[in-house]
């Protein structure tokens, strides 16, 4: 290891030295959109003479150091018309390209995309599905959904049928970092989990990793979401419409200042209760004495605004908010009397960030962020009686409210800095103040005039800590062939007088091979502060954010990747095999549930563990032509080991899957039709049922006379996701048809879910038999749904 | 093609229609159960009569059940060698079990074996926890002051007395072992009991109750209507453990019922006994509900069965406050 790092100081050195000999001038500046101004995350630019290139950063900026002279640049974006340039060089040059869109359709080969291909790229474990194909694969209730089209990538699974829940290599939830314009989300579900916060309209782009992580990344052990707002159109107001049969929603961004500041907004809803209600008015009608009162809905609201402020200067402002609001009331009269109950559970996530880039030289690129993230769940219960007489009116009234949440503050400082061909650093830090408020419940009672009431407040207290981290990376060129990316990673969390600290080194290596192909290695230590408290089966809002504290260690993990890589005929191809190793992983204790939390400290409620998590990936990705799609197979393996659960013995995590493959393919018929389809498979979920049952016995007394036996049954479970669901395996089609009308463009979007109409496991019962005897089943709640939508586009 | 793509959603939406209303995609396949003898004998040192229980275990799917074993017979044996065998049909006591009589164990180690036809042979193993009274070298100690009572009487003449003592505990604390207690009130509230006894001439019930909320060493147990209370580590003393009592007592003559005592039982249990109680609990009354609370595996302290052997001590602490 130290000769390693020798080794790697000697070349760095010697580039630098060689580099300052040379007579270069650095180039830089923004490659955008040609229609809209929004900026290209990750578009390429390839100089042939010299045989080097560059990548834009996650602001569309970049900086590459070129000799004098004059140069033919290639610049390159995934669904872009590639442009080639001449540049004269003579001195530093401050120069903007852009990128017309839409000509994905021709299989144009041009040598500047080579920069840009799967083997070429130093960060292994990274994947990225066009938003174009996002919006073009199949959606339930013709919602398109960000989350569940990950979910069709190796390496990333479901948590269940419908919902939008990530599992990535082995890892919880909570080990997803998140991350919507550089700010964390807590909770990204709407609807329990079946559709995710992200309206696709708003969404520029998305990329996750799922490992050899760059030092820039932390907090996570498992996978980084980074999910990026459309800036907003510079040029002319554009929008788009969309109404399907759960939500509408809409989306309309333009310039504030031609070229100079833009704006984007975008929201959705859904209108379950505005069909449901008349018909709920309509049957309470029938019987005026029980009336009941059923509601749900969501909505979420995206908005951005983006300001040149000069040359060197932009910034960005962006919020967004989403609720989901989840209650039934009902009301039963009874002569003089009259009783009701309301229960309510809702949640709420808001988010806010202003940043500002600059440009201190042309090497030099810096990003400061602050930011504001909330996460608030509530779940109450009103219950009244009153009863009215001629003479005196009585009320007994009880309410109970729970609640729970995570406020972040976050200020976060990032540098690039292009100090040569050889050496592209990127260097920065954060800090975080963290208010977790894991469950309080207060109780109010009142029992008429005569008693007296109550209110009270039970549960846990707020807990307040600090996150700080720091990093450096280097992005190293060492040969033609041999390229690296290794650096170092900080964290340090102070909560109630306890202090954690951590460092986390960070490797990724991409050799290339004669053959046009490479090969690429990874290791990355993570540490996560923070913990989510939930329970296997369910991901509901009712799980609980909660930190590492004096008696919660916070959770770690080691990950080594290698693999291989190759572009055949505009297919890329990887296989990747992975192996990770958790720590201080969270569970409830046996018998324990979020309700215990509700009056209880949650530190007693839990038990900390390990994990380790390995499999293999394949992935075949055809990203450009009149057809693509790619195929995706996994074979994996997840174990977890707590000492107080399952008698300390290693069992299956709940979605430990041997086999994960998906299939999806986009053909564009002409410019009016587009297809798409989808098939999924996956290995059953482990799972743990009663398995038999005996009669247990309790002395009446333990003094005295002959204490009789008081007897009930008692239920014993498997051991520890010892069963298995069956397979799940679906297919999804979709067909589109566009029409450009006068002032817009309208889409119709006919989708069918579960074209097959495989019934899968959703939940097991045990049920009892019209003959007495007992079975254990299966039930799925998810047929063949057909689905139309409608989209227009200005 | 518009009515082609009509006709085929027709055919889909109906064919998914009569899928959903059945919903079922399999029944679950299980291996076959091996019934397994479950056994209940709590014992203390001396006692008229004491009585035990051998279940076969079942498979969930087992329509009938956990069955009783009347044929079970037990050997409890010292581990100086003395040993004491019954059970079997003839043992067997209607509504009750296998009843043991004229109980008189010494202190020490014990093992119970029962024994069954086609079932495998059972053992479990107890010491017995120090005999704890009032005095002695495993003494508790308590202090006990009436802060309230109330007394009612109906038109009728019926009466009724409440009243609210202060009760303060101190449990033996050894500093070489862990000690788990057991104290509840002998006429414990209880709906059944409640309801079966309102329509009775005298009746009452009695309320114990930890005055520090959620105080880890004193843990409410609902199949044993008790609190089961440990030593948590050898700092943290049983000194002066803080309840409250209430009784609530009522018949024909408030003479009567005011002298009606609260007798509470300190039993000092095995470490066995004590965890099969708390599992059970957990078992028994999951806190978020079956679907929602993790799953807890059955404890046992028998050799390739269910149940428990456990051996404790007990005093019965009488109240009176006339």
């Amino acid at each position: 290891m130290k000769h390693l790092f020798s080794v790697l100081v000697l070349s760095f050195l010697a580039l630098v030295a060689v580099e300052a000999q040379a007579q270069t001038h650095q180039l830089s500046g923004y490659i955008e959109d040609a229609a809209s101004g929004e900026m290209l995350l990750g578009a390429t630019l390839w100089c042939e003479s010299v045989q080097a290139g560059t990548g834009t950063n996650a602001y569309g900026f970049y900086s590459i150091a070129l000799p004098t002279g004059t140069h033919q640049l290639t610049v390159s974006y995934i669904g872009y018309t590639p442009q080639t340039y001449e540049v004269q060089l003579s001195d530093d040059l401050k120069l903007d390209f852009e990128l017309s869109a839409g000509i994905a359709i021709d299989e144009a080969v041009v040598t500047g995309e080579a920069f840009n291909r799967i083997e070429d790229q130093v960060q292994m474990s990274k994947m990225e599905i066009p938003m174009d194909q996002v919006r073009r694969l199949p959606a339930i209730g013709g919602e398109v959904d960000l989350l569940k089209s990950l979910q069709l990538m190796p390496g990333v699974q479901s948590g269940g049928e419908g919902t939008s829940g990530l599992y990535v290599r082995g890892g919880s939830p909570d080990q997803n970092l998140i991350v919507l314009d550089g700010v964390p989300l807590y909770s990204v579900s709407h609807l329990f989990g079946f559709f995710s916060v992200f309206n696709s309209d708003a969404v520029k782009q998305m990329t996750i990793t799922k490992g050899g992580f760059p030092a820039r990344f932390g907090g996570r052990l498992s996978s980084v979401l980074e999910v990026n707002m459309k800036d907003g159109n510079m040029k002319e107001v554009h929008g788009t419409a969309n109404v399907s049969i759960l939500a509408s929603k809409f989306m309309v961004e333009g310039p504030i200042v031609e070229n100079k500041a833009s704006f984007m907004l975008s929201g959705r809803r859904t209108y379950i209760d505005l069909i449901v209600n008349p018909i709920i008015a309509s049957i309470n009608k029938q019987d005026p004495d029980i009336t009941t009162d059923p509601r749900y809905f969501f909505y979420d609201l995206n908005g951005k605004v983006n300001w040149r402020v000069g040359e060197r200067d932009r910034v960005y402002l962006s919020f967004f908010n989403g609720k989901d609001d989840f209650g039934l009331a009902s009301t039963e009269r009874f002569g003089v009397s009259q009783s009701s109950i309301d229960f309510g559970l809702d949640w709420f996530n808001s988010v806010a960030a202003a940043r500002w880039n600059h440009e201190w030289t042309p090497k030099l690129f810096s990003n400061l962020t602050v930011t504001r993230s909330e996460y608030t769940f509530n779940t109450g219960i009103e219950f009244s009686e009153t009863e009215n007489t001629a003479s005196d009116s009585t009320t007994q009234q009880i309410n109970s409210l729970y609640r729970s949440g995570i406020v972040d503050h976050a200020a976060r400082m990032d540098f690039n800095y292009a100090l040569n061909n050889a050496h592209y650093l990127r260097f920065g830090g954060n800090m975080t103040l963290h208010r977790f408020n894991p469950g309080a419940t207060t109780f109010q009672a009142e029992f008429g005039q005569e008693f007296p009431g109550i209110d009270t407040t039970l549960g846990a207290e707020k807990v307040r800590s600090t996150e700080q981290f720091l990093y450096i990376e280097d992005e190293i060129h060492l040969s033609d062939r041999f390229r690296a990316n290794i650096g170092l990673h900080g964290a340090r969390l102070q909560v109630n007088g306890t202090s954690f600290t951590s460092l986390q080194p960070r490797v990724a290596l991409n050799y290339r091979l004669r053959n046009g192909g490479a090969i690429k290695a990874s290791y990355a230590r993570m540490n996560q502060f923070v913990h989510l408290l939930t329970n296997e089966g369910l991901a509901l809002p009712t799980d609980l954010w909660v930190p590492a504290t004096d008696q919660v260690d916070p959770q770690s993990s080691q990950q080594w990747a290698a693999g291989w890589a190759k572009t055949f005929e505009g297919v890329e191809c990887s296989v990747e095999g992975y192996y990770k190793s958790m720590d201080g992983l969270l569970s409830y204790r046996e018998g324990a549930s979020f309700s215990n939390t509700f009056n209880a400290n949650w530190e007693d409620q839990v038990t900390q563990g390990i994990g380790t998590a390995y499999g293999f990936e394949f992935l075949f990705q055809k990203k450009q032509g009149r057809t693509t799609g790619w195929i995706g197979y996994t074979l994996s393996w997840a174990e977890r080991q707590f000492d107080e659960i399952n008698s300390g013995n290693w069992f299956p995590y709940t979605y430990d899957r041997r086999h994960d493959a998906s299939v999806v393919l986009m053909h564009r018929f002409s410019d009016d039709i587009d297809f798409s389809a989808t098939w999924v498979y996956g290995t059953g979920r482990a799972l743990t049922l009663p398995e038999s049952t005996f009669r247990a016995f309790v002395p009446s007394s333990f003094t005295g006379y002959t204490p009789a036996l008081n007897g009930f049954d008692v239920e014993i479970p498997s051991a520890k996701n010892a069963y298995r669901t069956s397979p799940y395996h679906r297919a999804d089609v979709s067909l589109t048809f566009l029409k450009t009308k006068k002032h817009y463009e309208r889409s119709w979007i006919f989708s069918v879910y579960n074209v097959y109409n495989n019934l899968n496991p959703f939940f097991s019962l045990v049920d009892v038999n019209e003959d007495g005897s007992r079975t254990i089943r299966e039930y799925g709640i998810f047929p063949i749904i057909p689905s139309i939508a409608w989209r227009a586009e200005f | 093609m518009k009515q082609l793509l009509f006709l085929l959603a027709l055919i889909l939406g109906t064919t998914g229609c009569d899928k959903l209303s059945e919903g079922v995609v399999r029944d679950i396949a299980f291996p076959e159960h091996d019934p397994q003898i479950a056994v209940t004998f709590m014992a203390r040192p001396v006692a008229d009569s004491l009585v035990a229980r051998a279940h076969s275990s079942a498979g969930i799917l087992d329509s009938i059940g956990s069955k009783r074993i009347k044929e079970a017979v037990y050997t409890l044996e010292h581990a100086a060698g003395n040993s004491i065998t019954w059970g079997g049909e003839a043992d067997w006591v209607q509504g009750l079990g296998h009843v043991l009589t004229d109980v008189d164990l010494a202190d020490g180690n014990w093992t119970l074996t029962v024994e069954a036809p086609e079932f495998e042979t059972v053992t479990a193993t107890q010491v017995m926890p120090p005999r704890i009274d009032s005095t002695g070298n495993y003494a508790y100690a308590y202090t006990a002051a009436l802060e309230d009572e109330f007394v009612d009487e109906d038109e009728f003449g019926y009466a009724y007395l409440t009243r609210t003592i202060d009760f303060s505990l101190t449990l033996p604390d050894r500093a070489d072992a862990a000690d788990y207690f057991l104290v509840r009130a002998q006429k414990a509230f209880n709906w059944d009991y409640f309801e079966e006894e309102e329509e009775a001439e005298y009746g009452g019930y009695v309320v114990l109750n930890p005055r520090v909320e959620d105080d880890p060493r004193i843990v409410w147990n609902q199949p044993c209507r008790g609190y089961l209370i440990q030593d948590i580590d050898a700092v943290e003393a049983l000194n002066n453990l803080p309840f409250e009592i209430y009784q609530e007592v009522w018949g024909p003559e408030l003479e009567d019922i005011s002298v009606e005592p609260i007798v509470l039982e300190v039993c000092a249990i095995s470490a066995e006994m004590a965890q099969y109680y708390k599992r059970l609990d957990l078992i028994d009354n999951p806190s978020g509900g079956p679907l929602f609370t993790e799953p807890v595996l059955a404890y046992s302290n028998v050799s390739s069965g269910y149940g428990c052997f456990g051996l404790y001590t007990s005093s019965a602490l009488p109240l009176s406050f006339e």
